[in-house]
């Protein structure tokens, strides 16, 4: 039992070894101290970004951590190169799924939206952007057109000109 | 643990004597003052390496479809969410983002370490790269209780220039000379990524598309870095 309990603590070895593997060169080994410390790593990743989102759920009075709350906290604790492609993500995930999404959504409606980039078009918007008008999560279009555009370009310098990057860096000085 | 160190001092030995040798040891000691050209030239290399890596991950979710095969069970992740007691209820989005969020974590910490091994001239992956990589990188802050203090002097003592004083590789950040490590963005001077010189690199980019296709149905598989300005 212990044992078990023990395990449950972190992800499952294999799938951390695979998602590694796809980074490193075909030789590379892995040591077993290695798999096992970057297992940690992992919930301890896990355990740091979600006392900060939940932090935030209760300073505002609310009960249930959203995704939006852990990308606030990535955010805040400087992994903006995370929250920016997740926002995308979450984004796309919402839209493919469809309407067990707007229900979840609806689930939600307590939770404020929060603006995840700011608004460098407001008045050009993509084709579709009806499509993402549901309200919950106020993602805006111009921004996720402006960042794909961005990505094909590889122009990404544009892109980080439009925010300052370190503006909701929590500094711990070492 | 004996025989590990001995191994990775005369690997370490090895390293400084090929293609990254220590300039200047004695006298840029403790002063930090400036970082020798040769670490220079390796960060602007690691730094190139990892925009390449964020780029690269923000086109692959970009052509992401398949939202209900992840890398990671749900089920774990939420279970390590509630282990704190203080979280009452978690959205189902929740998870979700953390079982991608968890790949970009693992993916990041793995090549920073690797990069630590190829300094080191090493081909199997160790808990003193991952130490390395931890203090390099500054958002890896609160991971530094994970890897054991000895293993974080491993690392210093590949180093001669900085053995004598501080136990980091690189000057911490604040210090003027220091580079902001933990925060890898794009130069907005430039704006355009280049190829990296190391050939292996761009076969770890193509196993890396041959795995993505794997993992998202195959959406996005086709697409290349070498298309890439």
């Amino acid at each position: 039992m212990a044992g078990v309990r023990e395990q449950d603590q972190y992800m499952p070895i294999a799938n951390v070894i695979r998602i590694m593997r796809r980074i490193l060169p075909a030789h590379a080994k892995i040591s077993d101290d290695a798999k096992e410390t970057i297992q940690e790593c992992v919930s301890e990743y896990i355990s740091f970004i979600t006392a900060e989102a939940n932090e935030r759920c209760q300073r505002e009075q609310r009960k249930t951590v959203t995704a939006e709350d852990v990308l606030w906290a990535m955010e805040k604790l400087g992994f903006d190169n995370y929250a920016h492609p997740l926002s995308l993500y979450l984004h796309r995930y919402r839209k493919t799924e469809g309407e067990p999404a707007s229900a979840r959504r609806a689930s939600a409606s307590a939770s404020p939206s929060m603006q995840m980039h700011p608004r460098t078009h407001p008045h050009s918007h993509p084709p579709n952007y009806s499509h993402h008008g549901f309200g919950m999560f106020d993602f805006d279009p111009s921004s996720q057109g402006f960042y794909r555009d961005d990505a094909s370009s590889s122009g990404s310098g544009g892109f980080v000109a439009s925010f300052d990057p370190y503006a909701n860096i929590k500094r711990d000085p070492l | 643990m004996e025989t590990n160190n001995q191994q990775q001092q005369q690997q370490g030995a090895q390293a400084q004597s090929g293609p990254y040798p220590v300039a200047g040891a004695g006298g840029s000691a403790g002063a930090g003052a400036g970082a020798p050209p040769p670490f220079q030239h390796l960060l602007q290399q690691q730094q190139q390496q990892l925009q390449m890596f964020w780029s690269y991950q923000r086109q692959e979710i970009e052509h992401v479809n398949d939202f209900k095969n992840h890398q990671l069970p749900l089920a774990r992740i939420k279970k390590i969410m509630k282990a704190d007691e203080d979280v009452r209820m978690i959205s189902a989005e929740a998870p979700i983002l953390f079982a991608k969020a968890c790949e970009l974590f693992i993916l990041e910490l793995t090549i920073r370490s690797w990069l630590h091994a190829e300094e080191n001239k090493r081909r199997t992956l160790q808990k003193n790269d991952i130490a390395a990589a931890i203090t390099r990188t500054d958002i890896f802050d609160f991971l530094v209780d994970i890897v054991p203090r000895d293993e974080i002097k491993d690392d210093a003592a590949l180093v001669g220039a900085t053995a004598s004083g501080v136990p980091y590789y690189y000057p911490p950040i604040g210090q003027p000379a220091g580079m902001m490590i933990g925060r890898p963005a794009v130069d907005p001077a430039t704006g355009v990524y280049v190829q990296p010189p190391s050939q292996a690199w761009q076969s770890v980019w193509q196993s890396a598309a041959e795995d993505a296709s794997y993992g998202t149905g195959g959406a996005g598989a086709q697409r290349s870095l070498d298309g890439q300005s």
